[in-house]
Parts: structure tokens; C-alpha cells; sequence
């Protein structure tokens, strides 16, 4: 399962990065239904660069990797408004050793997608898509039995309910029935007119959090700042944790997808703040 | 607990959820004396802390380039940042917090890429056996046909 979302991942955000195709990787070393060969994974995209770079263009700042500038899937020239989006994403190159794994690189793909924008969604339609996930927002979806996780469930999603509740000035509450809560239609205009505020990347960034997470409330808890990444990762995986307390913990299932998650709400976190922040430096005079 | 959190972590997921989440809800002294707005703001501990792992981390990441981690733009970058909000006159400063989340979030970002990609080599990174090595786990050996199965292999 996990090996096909790798796949797809790759395919999202493909290494064709030069004009030369990528050497077909799985038929290599792929087997065939007679072959007898074993199955190895596709071969990797090799780090064809040593130095990584930033620079300033008139769109905004390129990542230059080695002499060459980086360019999005749809080979558009890759630029970020901000440096230290930039950065970070400069970062994530350099930090992949002999073969380039794409599906760690997680701003990068972020800002390949606000730049290519390959759902071709609008403004309106990432907003609504948004706004969507609240009628079947985790935190608000409770369960009646077992009781202990119905306690943990009151305990742990109630504070950061009333806390948007009383943040956006809405009714949300929260329900045990299949069909989930009752949203009024003032709270989605509400955060509809709240997210509009919000510029085309930091939407595509708030969009991919909340489809992360599966939580419309947690989202905004981060990004208004009002509850940690690794907070807002527990708060989602609520029930997961629930059970792994009681049974025990899988390593390679439940730590792997703990700790993609995180990074994935992460990168999102990250990528929104950075889109839709505008620091300016105030120097203040030193009075004697 | 504490010393676990902030350090390298090896199974996340192995700490009991009530001590995980009483030092996620808050350390209060520790608010309490560095003085912040403490009922909007997430809790994040000391910008020291968060620094020292931010550091940890860039060196982890460019331990290959090659390069001393010195020079990398984003080593550069996360200093003067956090040299440029250090001198505050105002207890409770908009930006400082602002910047703290930012660089925990970040630290968050590395530290669980990295993890994550460790997880992958070890469990997931290795493809399948081929038939002999399956031949061999139950101890069989696969049949020697020297001229070939008949088929084009």
C-alpha cells in the first residue's frame, strides 16, 4: 500500500528535472510474470549536483542546482516570493544523499503545486474544498463505546472545539451519529470569508494541511498558533494513540505513519505561515 | 520525559499518552518565567531549546554535502534570525512568538523527515527476496537445471 503511495507521490512530482527522460526505471530490474527475477524497487533519480544555491530573480527567488535552475514538473521556473521559503527548500536538496527521494521533499512539492496548480482549482474552489471538511471534521465525530475512549475523546477535543467555537464566533458542537454534526450555514460563511483573506499559495498550503490532518479546526488551530505540529499530529491520531496504549505500538506501520504525518503537517504549517507572512524589521533606536 | 523530547527520539509512539500529553499541555514554570502570553500561544519550551535542535538537525542534514554546516544558507539564516528577535524591550513580543513557531515547526519538519526516511530504509527500502532467498528461509534449495527452464528467463 505504502509502496504504491510512493509511486504516486513520485508520480505527482516526477524527476524529470532535465530535458533527458528518466531511463526507464522499473523495466530494468522489474520482473515479468515468467522472468523468475525478483522485484527490486524502480532505480532512483541519482543527486546529479554538488552545490545548491539560491538566487533572486524578478519573479522571486530560483534554487540553482549546481549551474542549472530548478524547474517545476510542468517546467515552469521554480520561484518562491520568500527567502526563506526558499531556504528551506534549497535545504531539502542538499540534504538528499546519492539518490533523490522526492517523497521526503515535502516544500518542495507544495511549492510544485501552488506554482502548477494541477487540480486547476480556483480560489473559490480550494476555499470551498476547505470549508468541506468541517461537516466531517474528526473533532467533532465522537464515539459512544469504548467509554474510555469516549472520555479521551471528550477530554482531549472538546478544549480545541470551544476554542475555535469562541476564536471565529461560530457554533460547531459536536456529535455521536453516523451522519455527523449539524454546521450551520452562518459558521461556513464564516470561515469562508476567513479563508478568503488568505493568498492563492497559503490557501493550497492550508488545503493540503487540513487534507492531511482530516480536521477543518485543528488546521486553523495551527495556524493561528494556538497548538503545536506534534499537538495537532496527536489530536488527529486520537483514537490510533488510544489503541496503541492498549495494545502496543507497530514500528514500521504506526511509528512510520506518526512520523510522516508530522512531517507533512509540518511542511504545510511551515509552508502557510511563510506565504502569508509580510515581516518587516523595525529597528529601535537605542535610547541611553 | 523532558530530556526524551528534546533529544533524539527512537519509537516516538513508546511514551505513555498521559505523560505525553501533561508535557505537551505545558511546562507553566517554565512560561511563567520567561514571561509570554500564555493562553494563546502554543506551548513550545525555550527558543534555546528549539535552537539547539534546529542546529542539530542542519548539521544532521548537510552531514554529506561535504560542506561544513556552517556555510549553509539556511544555518546563516536561522542565526540571524533568531540574533535579529532576541533584543526585545517588550515582555510580550508578537514576532518573537511568531518566529518560535516557525523555527519549532521547522525543527518539527527535519526531525521527522528524518526519522521517517530511517524508518523507510529499515523496513521498507529493501524490496523482495528473490526465489532463492525464499527457497532459503525454510531451508530448501531451488533445483540446479543447467540447460535452462525451457523458457526465456
Amino acid at each position: 500500500m505504502w509502496r504504491g503511495c510512493r509511486r504516486l507521490l513520485q508520480g505527482r512530482c516526477p524527476p524529470a528535472r532535465r530535458p533527458s527522460p528518466l531511463p526507464a526505471a522499473g523495466g530494468a530490474a522489474a520482473a515479468g510474470p515468467g522472468g523468475g527475477r525478483a522485484y527490486a524497487p524502480p532505480a532512483e533519480r541519482k543527486r546529479f549536483y554538488q552545490n545548491v544555491s539560491i538566487s533572486q530573480g524578478e519573479g522571486g527567488f530560483e534554487i540553482n542546482l549546481d549551474h542549472r535552475k530548478l524547474k517545476t514538473p510542468q517546467a515552469k521556473l521554480f520561484t518562491v516570493p520568500n527567502e526563506a521559503l526558499a531556504i528551506a527548500v534549497a535545504t531539502e536538496w542538499d540534504s538528499q544523499k546519492d539518490t533523490i527521494k522526492f517523497y521526503t521533499m515535502h516544500l518542495t512539492t507544495l511549492c510544485n503545486t501552488a506554482l502548477d496548480n494541477p487540480t486547476q482549482r480556483n480560489k473559490v474552489q480550494l476555499i470551498c474544498a476547505a470549508v468541506k471538511f468541517l461537516e466531517t471534521d474528526t473533532v467533532c465525530y465522537r464515539v459512544e463505546e469504548p467509554a474510555a475512549l469516549a472520555e479521551l475523546q471528550k477530554n482531549e477535543w472538546d478544549p480545541i472545539v470551544a476554542w475555535a467555537e469562541k476564536r471565529y464566533n461560530v457554533a460547531i458542537g459536536s456529535s455521536t451519529s453516523i451522519t455527523g454534526p449539524n454546521i450551520p450555514a452562518s459558521t461556513k460563511d464564516t470561515f469562508i470569508s476567513h479563508l478568503a483573506s488568505y493568498n492563492m499559495w497559503a490557501l493550497q498550503g492550508i488545503e493540503y494541511v487540513i487534507t492531511q490532518l482530516k480536521s477543518l479546526i485543528l488546521s486553523m488551530g495551527l495556524i493561528d498558533r494556538h497548538i503545536t505540529v506534534e499537538k495537532a499530529v496527536l489530536l488527529s491520531r486520537l483514537e490510533e494513540e488510544y489503541q496503541i496504549q492498549r495494545w502496543g505500538s507497530v514500528e514500521w506501520a504506526h511509528d512510520y505513519d506518526l512520523c510522516e504525518l508530522r512531517a507533512r503537517a509540518a511542511a504545510g504549517t511551515l509552508f502557510v505561515h511563510l506565504c502569508s507572512e509580510s515581516s518587516t524589521v523595525k529597528h529601535k533606536l537605542l535610547q541611553d | 520525559m523532558r530530556s526524551k523530547a528534546r533529544g533524539l527520539k527512537p519509537s516516538p509512539s513508546a511514551r505513555f499518552l498521559i505523560g505525553w500529553w501533561s508535557e505537551a499541555a505545558a511546562p507553566d514554570w517554565r512560561r511563567a518565567r520567561s514571561g509570554r502570553e500564555s493562553h494563546k500561544m502554543a506551548a513550545l519550551g525555550s527558543p534555546l531549546g528549539t535552537l539547539r535542535g534546529l542546529l542539530r538537525e542542519l548539521r544532521h542534514a548537510s552531514a554529506q554535502a561535504g560542506r561544513p554546516y556552517r556555510d549553509t544558507p539556511a544555518y546563516q539564516h536561522v542565526i540571524s534570525a533568531f540574533r535579529a528577535h532576541r533584543v526585545t524591550s517588550e515582555k510580550l513580543c508578537r514576532a518573537q512568538q511568531e518566529l518560535h513557531f516557525q523555527a519549532a515547526t521547522y525543527l518539527c519538519l527535519l526531525r521527522s523527515v528524518r526519522e521517517h526516511l530511517s524508518l523507510h530504509q529499515e523496513y521498507h527500502g529493501k524490496g523482495e527476496r528473490s526465489p532463492e532467498e525464499v527457497a532459503g528461509l525454510v531451508g530448501f534449495r531451488l533445483p540446479q537445471q543447467p540447460g535452462g527452464k525451457g523458457w526465456d528467463s
